[in-house]
């Protein structure tokens, strides 16, 4: 009986080593899956800036602006008297 | 004895075999769970298609690009979104514009860098979209491209096309599409500089040959006539500036006219694959068997064919590159076709023409302080057979500068309203603002012996 009990505590111990392998284990998916929905979730945060960076500062919409603030082309300027 | 030993051997046997069968169960949970494994499963998954490539503008800005969840954008918004077109909602798979031309490129996940320069495009753009409004076209186009090289620099279309929006009805809802490659019209007077640079380069006529022109010419039961008031005798030089169709038809006669068609062929007019891989609307060069003394004096001021904005801008394009043809090019890495067509000085001389003129053919293409030059065209409509009275395109065509062009440019309006429909109100402003435009941009200064008033002076608002 002595050694029934002795491959019965071996067994046991592997098996709580099993079981304890496996939570990490599991703990480590949750992580990467966290990871993964904060990448996916940069990833668009990105994508918008990346548009409202073009939105400000994409030629045609700094032209619009420099129009709408009065600024006028060098080559429209005027040649006028010196004072 | 014996009895107590071979219990013991079936209760280790028992053990082990279930420890066995809990170390696979675990191996095979690690095997199907384990966050490594499970990655790596994903990426190797072959199903999944590649990311759509990237449409790009010369300086590497993105057009067209896709999300990893397949989202296409289009950072520039409107920009050039009429020659990019669109794909499906569902997959990207392109329905129009570059989209549909590069499908297989582009969703095998390889990018695509195009000639179109941002900057250029946004010039082109604006005083396009602002002159559409004043001139209550239908539609209209502008390309600008470089002189040297063939690359198209810029190709704008009007009206605003938002490629994310909803979509209307295509077949009456046009603003999707690229006009400048998908409409073939009738040039009009733009022409006349080809006319005349085929007549010099024949050694039929100068700039300074003289022809006597009624403001109508009788032509087979046909009537030809002049729009603008000018003196009865003309040059070549007065018949581009007043425009005279009945002089640019007279001085025409001196050449039989296979000489103009075999030109036209030259300069590409009856070739509907332009742009390599991009789709080019065919355009319509009658053959020359059908060609009577109407037909070729139709021809000779820019009626009785059809041609893109496209096909008129790489013609123009030989004036100003000293007579060479270039073939235009949309895609980076492509090679154009170099034909010699004019001599140098045919082209110098008829670029000199235009530019002393400028003023003269249309006054709101002039630019103060810069010397730049074009010709204008106003043509009728073929509406169900016959020209209409009241369906016209508007165009000019033009060099940046005259003298030694960096640039060649033509602007089209389809179908304006109002009283002030001819090239030289509503198309020349256009070009005006985009020689304004590019001049800033490259940084070059108003020059005060150019300047017709106010010679002597600083530079001010």
């Amino acid at each position: 009986m002595n050694t029934l009990w002795r491959w019965a505590g071996v067994y046991l111990t592997l098996m709580s080593a099993l079981t304890a392998f496996g939570y990490y284990n599991q703990r480590r998916a949750v992580h990467l899956e966290n990871l993964q929905q904060r990448i996916s979730d940069l990833q668009k945060r990105q994508t918008q800036l990346t548009l409202q960076r073009f939105d400000l500062l994409s030629p045609l919409a700094l032209r619009q602006w420099a129009e709408a603030n009065g600024y006028t082309p060098m080559s429209l300027a005027k040649w006028g008297k010196q004072p | 004895m014996t009895q107590a030993t071979l219990s013991r051997t079936w209760v280790v046997s028992l053990a082990s075999l279930l420890f066995a069968a809990g170390l696979g169960y675990g191996l095979y949970t690690l095997y199907h769970n384990a966050p490594g494994l499970l990655a790596r499963a994903n990426a190797a998954n072959v199903d999944v298609p590649p990311l759509r490539g990237t449409l790009e503008a010369a300086d590497g800005t993105p057009i067209a690009t896709s999300t990893p969840d397949q989202v296409r954008l289009h950072p520039l918004g409107l920009s050039m979104s009429q020659v990019i077109g669109f794909g499906e909602r569902a997959n990207g798979k392109g329905l129009s514009g570059l989209e549909h031309d590069l499908e297989p490129t582009l969703s095998s996940g390889r990018s695509v860098r195009l000639t179109l320069d941002p900057n250029i495009q946004a010039i082109a753009e604006q005083s396009l979209w602002k002159w559409l409004q004043i001139s209550g076209s239908q539609w209209g186009t502008a390309l600008v491209m470089d002189s040297k090289t063939g690359k198209l620099l810029a190709v704008a279309n009007a009206p605003q096309f938002d490629p994310t929006a909803k979509r209307g009805n295509p077949q009456t809802d046009i603003a999707w599409r690229n006009h400048a490659f998908a409409v073939a019209l009738e040039p009009g007077s733009t022409m006349k500089t080809l006319t005349a640079a085929v007549l010099m380069q024949e050694n039929a006529v100068t700039l300074d040959t003289q022809v006597d022109a009624g403001m109508t010419r009788q032509i087979g039961g046909w009537t030809i006539g002049d729009v603008i008031d000018h003196p009865k005798k003309l040059t070549l030089t007065q018949v581009l500036e007043y425009s005279s169709n009945v002089g640019m038809s007279l001085l025409a006669e001196r050449l039989p006219p296979d000489f103009l068609y075999t030109y036209m062929k030259k300069l590409h007019f009856a070739d509907n694959r332009l742009l390599p891989g991009v789709s080019v609307a065919e355009p319509k060069l009658r053959p020359l068997p059908e060609w009577g003394a109407i037909e070729y004096a139709n021809a000779t001021f820019g009626q009785g064919f059809l041609i893109t904005p496209l096909h008129l801008t790489a013609a123009y394009n030989a004036i100003a590159n000293d007579g060479v043809y270039l073939s235009p090019t949309l895609l980076e890495g492509q090679t154009p076709r170099a034909e010699r067509i004019f001599r140098p000085e045919v082209a110098q001389q008829l670029r000199k023409a235009l530019g002393d003129n400028a003023e003269k053919i249309a006054r709101d293409a002039w630019l103060p302080g810069y010397y730049v030059g074009g010709k204008t065209g106003t043509a009728q409509v073929v509406i169900k057979g016959r020209y209409s009275p009241d369906v016209f395109t508007a165009l000019y065509a033009g060099f940046i500068p005259a003298d030694k062009p960096k640039v060649t440019v033509v602007v089209v309006f389809y179908k304006p309203k109002g009283p002030r429909i001819h090239g030289a109100y509503i198309c020349a402003p256009v070009f005006k603002e985009i020689a304004a435009g590019l001049y800033a941009l490259w940084g070059i200064p108003p020059n005060p012996m150019l300047e017709s008033q106010n010679k002597n002076g600083t530079l001010g608002h």
